[in-house]
């Protein structure tokens, strides 16, 4: 046997085996150890697969959808066909998936944040096909949602199968957001901003490079299967008159009202439906979807996402009674949907709220200002803008995603004025964002973009004191200690004719007297040349950093007091800053009055 | 017997690591070949849904303009279009049924592309011609007429560029664009010589085109073929009678009307060739006396015509001129100044009848045959 053995080894295919087998682990472990190159190759194979997986969730609803309403059906159909479609998903939503409930961005948001990164496979496979199954049926929902959710999921379970660390697992979260997003709009600059904007919130991420990589990646992908047509096909709109801003800017007001009535009824029924008894969650989405039903018995736009409905409008297919009445259905009925615990998002539904609120007022505006207006398709485009940018409160990424669906440059400072004006009513008048109120409901708190921005506002300026007159180099340790024992804090800084040369510490004055009592505080500090002398490199702040930084840097180099330098010349001390000074601007410990005394 | 080898101890650590890595990595490209082969497929059915369901709204589309309805055939040819969005064929039935519905600016609109992606196709130049006909562009539209006339089309292009001259030859012939439409007329003869139907309708559109004499020599060549054809008969008579030739057209007629008795246009065409006859002033051999009392009889119609028209009534310079036209008619000329009283006349008619441009239309039959003369004179 032995002799067979080594026979087996001996063999051509054997040997050409263990030549180069070790060969590629020995790759494969270089490139584990290579993050920049692995976080490469990551992110192009997660925005093929998640852009091939997305392009098959929408073509998968559309097909579905042709079966469920073949062409010519039978009125009953609308009815039966999303209240059926809700009864199944939620059954299988309550009893065995309860992970894709939901739209899937709040849900993402907690994976990023308080679960790693993780999203399991089987989340993954049930988000996608209950809904594809509850869109198809006709369920007032948006695809794109989900599609992140299932995007997110994809690069969680991607990345936890390689072995990767949770920290890096944690970060593949928005490369995967940004790939589906990409492909489910074709629109990768907005993909990549919404992943910053929205699921990471910091524009500033480190995971920027392979968020563009992957939106790309799921771009070309969806490019090569399904060709290079936009979202939607729109006329080129153009400012027929600079007067005609301030109608735009009423169209941000109107989008602000009607994106806060349909977040409050959204969430105030959601909290209803919460209070009914649990063991009638897999009937909710029944109601949500007899609702949709009955509604779309009488007018059939209100089914699904619309974007047939939405392309009309922006052409200017425009009569005002059909598009208020169906902006204000759509409010309902993706309202009800989605409280009652269907799956599905919201992106879509926005838009075309968005679409049939712009066109009303286009219409109006045209009625009172004939010849000085743009078409109403010009408005409904617009009007999509502002009630993204009012529900989903991401105003940036809502005005490049407008940009790029219609791939027109000429309506974009009307674009922008609405969506800030829509922007500022809705936070007015709802001031948490949706997605952070429905986790709350849910008993999970996400951080939100005030709460990250909070400690970035208050600067090292506002707490620093003036510097003390500094220790010279030629001074006796005796006396320097003297000086420290004087003094509440710890630290101290020392400078010489070039200027601040750095901290010194009480403790290291008082070892270094009892070895070398006639020293100086030259002795104490590092030559110049020598690593960590230079300014430049040892622990200090700016006057403009945030006091978040100076905490975390007195952390790092284990002291109580930071220099204050200059961003012009690093030698010239401004000031300094306490670890006491940090605390009491927060307010801890009642510490506020107390401080650096200046020796 | 050999001992049994020991089976080999799971892997270090590392290895299986890697294992995991590369068969990870394996699995997730070979999804990315099945997703991809999955989504063509899918891609591939969607299309063909697509198209035939495309298909389906352009033939009901048809259906619908065929019978009149412009609404309902926009609706269904705006969805066929929506789903095939660069189908020449739909986008052009759609734009053909936005004119019909009277939207012309959706019309031109859902045509400029398919001109910007073919600027050579003559069926979407042709709808364009007929939407800025539509709009009171009639120059804009001659120019797509004529791109329609030198495109390329999908049938026969020879029947094609004919039947798009005759329509562009009809809108000037309506518009009273003499020139043009003479200009369009002439290309006809080579693009259809042996199409009677064809010739017999140039024919007459030649003495719309102001050029009778080229109306008389197609219709004689009908004669030569065929004597006894009272169409051509008829046209010749309609021919000379437009060159001056009262007696030839009034033969011409007669026999005509002698062939066809019950043929009331030949009949009413003889009636105001013998009105003319006996009005026309111009006529050779005519006594100066004649002359004179045609020459008063068309200024008494002129001013009947011109009394009754608001923007002569309203001009006090043209109404001095009436005024005078009236003094002249009542004066009575001595034998000798008979002909210097016919031109004053016959000046005096023209002059008049030119002051009631666009308001001399309708009236008796006598009074159209007296407009026929006037214009004649006024050319």
């Amino acid at each position: 046997m032995a002799a067979q053995a080594k026979q087996l080894n001996e063999s051509p295919a054997g040997t050409a085996a263990a030549r180069w087998l070790p060969d590629l682990r020995r790759a494969v472990d270089r490139l584990r150890q290579r993050e920049d190159q692995l976080a490469l190759l990551l992110s192009l194979v997660i925005g093929a697969v998640v852009g091939l997986v997305v392009v098959a969730f929408i073509l998968l609803t559309g097909r579905l959808a042709a079966h469920i309403y073949p062409a010519g059906s039978a009125g009953w159909r609308r009815v039966a066909a999303p209240t059926l479609g809700a009864l199944i998903t939620g059954w299988f939503l309550f009893r065995h998936f309860p992970g894709a409930r939901g739209s899937g961005i709040p849900q993402t948001r907690a994976a990023l944040v308080i679960e790693d990164g993780y999203i399991s496979m089987r989340t993954v496979l049930a988000k996608f096909f209950l809904c594809c199954g509850s869109l198809a049926s006709g369920i007032a929902l948006g695809r794109e949602g989900p599609s992140v959710h299932v995007g997110a999921g994809i690069s969680s379970v991607i990345g936890r199968r390689l072995g990767l660390s949770r920290e890096q697992v944690r970060w593949l979260i928005p490369v995967g957001t940004s790939a589906a997003l990409a492909a489910a709009f074709n629109t990768p600059i907005a993909a990549v901003l919404f992943s910053l904007e929205e699921i990471i919130g910091d524009f500033h991420a480190p995971v920027l490079g392979s968020v563009v990589i992957s939106s790309a990646t799921s771009w070309m992908v969806l490019h090569l299967v399904l060709g290079d047509e936009p979202l939607f096909h729109v006329a080129s709109y153009h400012l027929a008159n600079p007067a005609e801003l301030g109608a735009y800017a009423v169209l941000g007001v109107v989008g602000g009202l009607g994106s806060a009535v349909f977040v409050r009824l959204l969430l105030s029924l959601r909290l209803r439906f919460l209070a009914l008894p649990r063991r009638t969650a897999w009937l909710q989405p029944a109601v949500g979807g007899l609702t949709v039903g009955v509604m779309g018995y009488f007018v059939p736009q209100v089914l699904g996402v619309g974007y047939d409905e939405i392309g009309r409008v922006l052409n200017g297919d425009v009569i005002l009674r059909t598009v208020l009445l169906l902006a204000v259905l759509k409010i309902v009925g993706t309202a009800v949907c989605y409280a009652s615990g269907n799956a599905g998002g919201i992106f879509g539904p926005s838009l075309f709220i968005g679409a049939m609120l712009g066109a009303s007022v286009g219409r109006v505006a045209q009625f009172a200002f004939p010849g000085h207006t743009a078409g109403a398709g010009a408005y409904a485009l617009v009007g999509m803008g502002s009630a993204f940018a009012g529900i989903v409160r991401t105003p940036l990424t809502s005005v490049i995603m407008i940009f790029e669906l219609t791939r027109d440059y000429s309506i974009i400072v009307p674009l922008m004025i609405s969506n800030l004006v829509a922007y500022f009513i809705a936070q007015r008048l709802q001031p948490v964002p949706i997605y952070e109120a429905l986790a709350r409901q849910d008993g999970i708190h996400l951080p939100t973009a005030e709460s990250r921005a909070e400690h970035e506002r208050i600067s090292v300026q506002r707490v620093m004191h003036a510097a003390p007159d500094p220790l010279s180099l030629a001074m006796p340790l005796a006396e320097v200690l003297e000086r420290l024992n004087g003094n509440a804090v710890d630290d101290y800084p020392v400078s010489d004719a070039s200027g601040f040369r750095g901290m010194v510490r009480r403790d290291d004055v008082a070892a270094a007297l009892t070895t070398s009592p006639d020293s100086t505080l030259a002795s104490l500090l590092k030559a110049p040349n020598a690593e960590g002398a230079d300014p430049h490199t040892s622990a200090h702040v700016h006057p403009d950093h945030a006091i978040g930084i100076a905490l975390s840097r007195m952390g790092a180099a284990g002291l109580t007091v930071l220099p204050v330098l200059s961003r012009r010349n690093v030698h010239d001390l401004l000031g300094i800053v306490t670890l006491h000074d940090v605390l009491a601007e927060f307010g801890v410990g009642g510490l506020r009055g107390e401080g650096w005394d200046g020796g | 017997m050999a001992a049994e080898i020991a089976p080999p101890g799971p892997p270090p650590a590392a290895v299986a690591s890697a294992q995991t890595f590369l068969v990870t990595f394996a699995l997730v490209f070979a999804a990315i070949a099945g997703l991809f082969l999955f989504d063509s497929f899918l891609a591939g059915v969607q299309q063909r849904a697509g198209r035939a369901e495309a298909a389906a709204r352009y033939r009901e589309g048809e259906a619908l303009l065929a019978r009149g309805d412009a609404r309902r055939a926009v609706e269904r040819l705006k969805a066929a279009s929506a789903i095939e969005r660069t189908n020449s064929r739909y986008a052009l039935a759609l734009g053909e049924a936005l004119l019909q519905a009277g939207k012309g600016e959706e019309a031109a609109a859902v045509l400029q592309p398919v001109l910007e992606r073919d600027p050579d196709n003559g069926a979407a130049s042709l709808a364009m011609a007929r939407v800025l006909r539509a709009a009171g562009r009639p120059g804009d539209a001659i120019s797509f007429y004529h791109r329609a006339i030198f495109g390329h089309w999908t049938g026969v292009e020879a029947v094609e560029r004919t039947r798009v001259r005759l329509e562009l030859v009809d809108f000037l012939a309506a518009r009273g664009a003499r020139q043009e439409l003479l200009a369009e007329l002439l290309p006809l003869e080579s693009e259809s010589p042996a199409d009677s139907m064809l010739q017999r309708r140039r024919a007459h559109l030649f003495i719309s085109a102001g050029s009778p004499a080229r109306a008389a020599a197609l219709f004689r060549a009908m004669l030569r073929r065929d004597e006894s054809d009272a169409d051509a008969l008829a046209g010749l008579g309609d021919a000379e009678a437009a060159q001056g030739n009262y007696r030839s057209a009034e033969a011409n007629l007669t026999a005509a009307a002698r062939l066809r008795p019950a043929d009331a246009a030949i009949g009413a065409a003889l009636t105001q060739v013998s009105r003319i006859r006996v009005l026309d002033p111009t006529q050779r051999g005519l006594a100066d006396g004649e002359r004179q009392r045609r020459g008063a009889t068309l200024l008494g119609h002129a001013l009947v015509v011109a009394d009754r028209c608001p923007a002569v009534r309203a001009d006090s310079g043209a109404r001095l001129v009436l005024d005078s036209a009236r003094a002249e008619l009542a004066q009575r000329p001595g034998e000798q100044a008979l002909a210097a009283a016919a031109e004053r006349l016959m000046d005096r008619a023209e002059q008049i009848w030119r002051l009631t441009e666009g308001c001399s239309e309708g009236g008796t039959a006598d009074q159209r045959a007296a407009a026929v003369v006037l214009n004649k004179l006024s050319e």
